[in-house]
């Protein structure tokens, strides 16, 4: 064991013991079946609340996506007793901010108050949890809204580079589709489709309430009681989802008016409740999400110079989200940049990782996990997200000792499995003719006997439920 | 990781930091100085070689950040080694005779600690965050490098590429950094905040080894470096500690000033970029003075009702009411070393043209210089910003942030002028320095006009390419 190891080993324990402490907050379920999660933390005159809702655009019927998120949308913009514009101003008053994200799998409502207008802020957010009055005018304004930016994101290579990616990488498949919608399927929606979709989802039963800071139990209690004491449980529509479709490798180059050439590479990685979640994670800590000191990061960027940033990612959702490899290099060196990084991955699955690098990637994971939960934001983020894949408060002190009893071999293992260098679909957008590309076809149509083309889009870190 | 940060985007990343420490102030005389407060208490104590401590104790949980400011940017740069104080800022990571190259990053993440720096007009900022135990660690290599940092051909060569690379993917193929790029230019004649922080393209090219060194000879030593601590630490332990470690670095010579500036503008300047885009973008820029001037305050009230939050007039009266623009801003960064810029930026709705968008824009601008705003929603622009000031302390890499930038400005306790200096701007000065300030003559204007289609056509239906290349 080498120097290096033993200095591992002895932070993961020394750290273990001095940051981690009791559970991360209280559970309980109300009588209207809503998860409260609290975590009582006097210091700073403020109060972090963020309702996740376990329903996101995944639920949108075919025809009419990006209703979750144009619902979501319009949750503020009127209400019962207040304008979009009174609202506005209401909240600005009183300093509170108000926001409402859908995600592929859920929807997220996160508000910030300062105590002293706890009372205020809260009855606003019921006001518009409950009380949405979805106005014509408001609906038709934020629609065109939603259109223009899908209309401006085109210019962003890198968002039709994800676009694209994610339509060919799960053609038919709610991951695949963007979680805003498109002009066409826009244009379906009615303000009857948003009331009911509310109507429907918008549920105690559907719901996990976290609350952090300057908050006690009782407190946020009372304040349901008196402001969702009408909030009724009703039963949710069954939702199946389909299997991630199986693949074989594909390229597909999009010729765009730009310096660099945008790379994404991967394909349909595992759900967070996969058995090999921790080793997944561990693997890819050292081939590409661990930054610096990275495989890719050492190789493209560091050793080649190729590319800015270069990283990989699995995204571990409620089902199996993508395995994405991600870089930028000048138009004129893709393909060597592309050759390179597929030589890295293919390498390091081949050879695998170092008991050196396992080690290292495991103290860092440990040890950082305290990190990620400082502030009252930190810890109203995580606690939804531990209840939502059934985690429990007690995670961040069972994670030493999760990460700690992965093994090399488990590691070694994930990389075989998990990773598919046969299977990789590798979008390119580029300027073509400097990079040496030809084009292929940019639709998803032809490729995948889609009715209409699919999308995707930038995943919305807000909306995105990861630990 | 390193990254460059624009002017524009310093502006967004402040905004949401504007503000005070609400506290009770206990002066100490001499050499150091203490500032308690409830719950709060902030130490500053300059070392022999010229190094600024600032200490920030912050007990609500056992973790520490520590940053190092240094007092370069673009801004003391010349023409022809433009970017050269963010390229500086890359070599800083490839290693000295002690911590060999990727050893720094090694040992910071094996704790569990990040770390990161970026680059400003102003300042170069180093930083890294932590359990508390690990303090020791990064002050030990944060002062190593600041006095050994090694800087070689290989490491120079790749870190070139890699800053143009970095070059290409925030600005070259980024039209709205394209467009703000051009409007400092136009608008700034004299002064270095007419280049861009991450330097034109061709000095990127032609710049050398040599150069950088004799930059960071001139400009990393400990009396042009402010050393900022918040966290779960004691003044009384972490002195000595410091004093061994930065305390050994050798005071440097004397930091040359910058001396350049920029003149009153007579005249609106206007400059149009065409290039590959989806919508038009508009930005006008108002040369401004900044926080040493009291004016300032009413500037950030004047930013704050124009753009910020979710009532702003610009939000209601273009995005909502006119259905003009699909976003549209006002920034305002008091915190500049130099006078600088209030911007007021629009990206244009479809269907809609930038002259429509720059008339109703116009008349709002108008609006402010001849009706007094309302106390009520003066109070709301207020309570606003305060609000931010709060939510920021949520974070200690924001408190530590917050502290650096007000003490580059001279002292870290102009920081507590903020609050009451905001509180106490009234109607009247909001509309003097909107008349005074906000005309035409005293603007530079930057529209992107698109030119060239997002995406070129292709052929359609046709099967893709199957198979890895």
């Amino acid at each position: 064991m080498t120097r290096h190891l033993l200095i591992s080993l002895m932070l993961i324990l020394g750290l273990a013991s001095s940051l981690s402490a009791a559970p991360l907050g209280t559970r309980i379920v109300l009588d209207n079946d809503t998860t409260l999660l609290v975590a009582e933390r006097p210091g700073l005159p403020m109060v972090v609340l963020s309702m996740v809702l376990k329903t996101g655009a995944a639920v949108d019927p075919q025809a009419k996506q990006g209703l979750a998120n144009l619902t979501a949308a319009l949750l503020t913009r009127g209400t019962k007793s207040y304008s979009a514009q009174a609202l506005a101003e209401e909240l600005d008053f009183l300093g509170t901010s108000l926001s409402v994200d859908a995600g592929n799998d859920a929807t997220t409502i996160s508000l910030t108050t300062l105590t002293k207008n706890l009372d205020r802020s809260f009855a606003l957010l019921a006001e518009v949890i409950l009380s949405p009055s979805f106005p014509q005018d408001e609906f038709e304004r934020i629609r065109k809204e939603i259109e223009g930016r899908l209309h401006s994101n085109e210019e962003d290579p890198g968002w039709v580079a994800g676009k694209a990616f994610r339509q060919h990488l799960y053609p038919q498949h709610p991951y695949g589709r963007l979680i805003s919608g498109q002009t066409e399927t826009l244009a379906r929606i009615t303000p009857d489709d948003i009331k009911q979709f509310h109507a429907t989802y918008y549920r105690p039963n559907n719901a996990i309430i976290a609350v952090a800071g300057e908050i006690t139990q009782d407190r946020i209690g009372s304040l349901l009681a008196s402001h969702f004491a009408d909030w009724k449980a009703a039963d949710l529509p069954d939702f199946s989802w389909p299997d991630p479709p199986e693949r074989e490798a594909q390229r597909v180059n999009l010729d765009k008016e730009v310096t660099q050439a945008n790379i994404m590479i991967g394909h349909s990685g595992i759900a967070r409740s996969h058995p090999d979640y921790y080793a997944v994670l561990i693997m890819n800590h050292i081939l590409g999400g661990g930054g610096f000191g990275s495989r890719l990061m050492d190789r493209i960027r560091e050793e080649q110079g190729y590319a800015y940033s270069v990283g990989s990612y699995f995204s571990a959702r409620k089902h199996p989200g993508p395995f994405t490899v991600a870089l930028q290099t000048k138009n004129e060196s893709a393909q060597q940049a592309i050759a390179e990084t597929l030589a890295v991955i293919r390498h390091f699955r081949q050879e695998g990782a170092t008991e050196e690098e396992v080690e290292a990637a495991k103290a860092y994971l440990v040890n950082s996990f305290p990190l990620r939960l400082i502030s009252n934001s930190d810890v109203a983020g995580m606690l939804p997200v531990l209840e939502f894949y059934g985690l429990g408060l007690d995670y961040p002190d069972r994670y030493p000792d999760i990460i700690g009893s992965v093994t090399l071999e488990q590691v070694r293992a994930a990389a075989k499995q998990h990773l598919h260098p046969d299977q990789f679909l590798q979008v390119v957008v580029a300027d073509l003719e400097k990079a040496g590309l030809e084009q292929t076809q940019t639709g998803v149509d032809a490729a995948s006997g889609n009715t209409e083309p699919a999308a995707t889009e930038e995943p919305n870190p807000a909306a995105t439920m990861t630990e | 990781m390193t990254t460059m940060i624009t002017r524009q985007q310093m502006l967004r990343f402040f905004a949401t930091l504007v503000c005070v420490l609400v506290l009770l102030i206990s002066f100490q005389s001499g050499h150091s100085q203490s500032i308690d407060t409830s719950g709060w208490q902030v130490t500053q104590h300059v070392l022999d070689n010229g190094l600024t401590v600032i200490i920030l104790e912050d007990h609500r949980a056992p973790v520490a950040t520590l940053q190092v400011w240094y007092q370069v940017g673009s801004r003391n740069e010349r023409p022809g080694i433009t970017g050269i104080s963010h390229l500086l800022e890359h070599l800083m990571f490839r290693g000295t005779p002690t911590y060999g190259k990727g050893e720094f990053s090694r040992l910071i993440q094996e704790r569990g600690g990040r770390h990161n720096a970026f680059t400003s007009a102003d300042q170069t900022v180093y930083f890294e965050s932590a359990a508390v135990q690990h303090l020791d660690l990064f002050l030990e290599l944060e002062s190593d490098r600041m006095a050994h940092v090694m800087l070689d051909e290989e490491g120079f060569l790749s870190e070139q590429k890699i800053v143009m690379e970095e070059r290409r993917l925030r600005t070259a193929d980024e039209p709205s950094s394209d467009l703000w790029e051009q409007v400092s230019a136009a608008a700034f004649t004299a002064h270095p905040y007419g280049w861009p922080v991450v330097g034109w393209m061709h000095d990127l090219e032609a710049v050398t080894l040599a150069d950088v060194k004799a930059y960071r000879q001139t400009y990393y030593a400990p009396g042009n470096a402010i050393l900022v601590i918040a966290g779960d630490v004691t003044p009384d332990s972490l002195l000595p500690r410091i004093h061994k470690t930065f305390g050994q670095v050798p005071a440097g010579p004397a930091i040359p000033q910058v001396t350049s500036v920029e003149p009153p503008q007579r005249g609106e300047r206007r400059v149009f970029l065409k290039r590959p885009a989806s919508l038009p973008l508009y930005i006008a820029g108002y040369h401004v003075p900044t926080f040493e001037h009291d004016e300032s305050f009413a500037l950030s009230i004047a930013a704050t009702i124009l753009g910020g939050g979710r009532s702003a007039r610009l939000q209601r009266s273009l995005v909502e009411e006119q259905q003009l623009v699909l976003s549209a801003n006002a920034g305002y960064d008091r915190t500049s070393i130099d006078p600088t810029l209030f911007t007021l930026s629009m990206r244009i709705a479809p269907g809609k043209t930038w002259q429509d968008a720059e008339q109703a824009l116009s008349e709002e601008v108008d609006r402010l210089k001849t009706t007094l705003v309302t106390e009520k929603e003066l109070e709301r622009a207020k309570n606003l910003i305060e609000s931010r000031f709060t939510y920021a302390q949520d974070s200690f890499f924001y408190r530590a942030l917050q502290l650096g930038q007000y003490a580059a400005l001279g002292d870290w306790s102009l920081i507590l002028k903020v609050i009451p200096g905001l509180r106490a701007v009234t109607a009247e000065q909001v509309r003097q320095v909107a008349q005074k300030y906000l005309i035409d003559t005293n603007r530079t204007v930057g529209i992107l006009e698109p030119d060239g289609t997002p995406l070129r056509e292709s052929p359609q239906g046709g099967p893709g390419r199957r198979g890895a290349h």
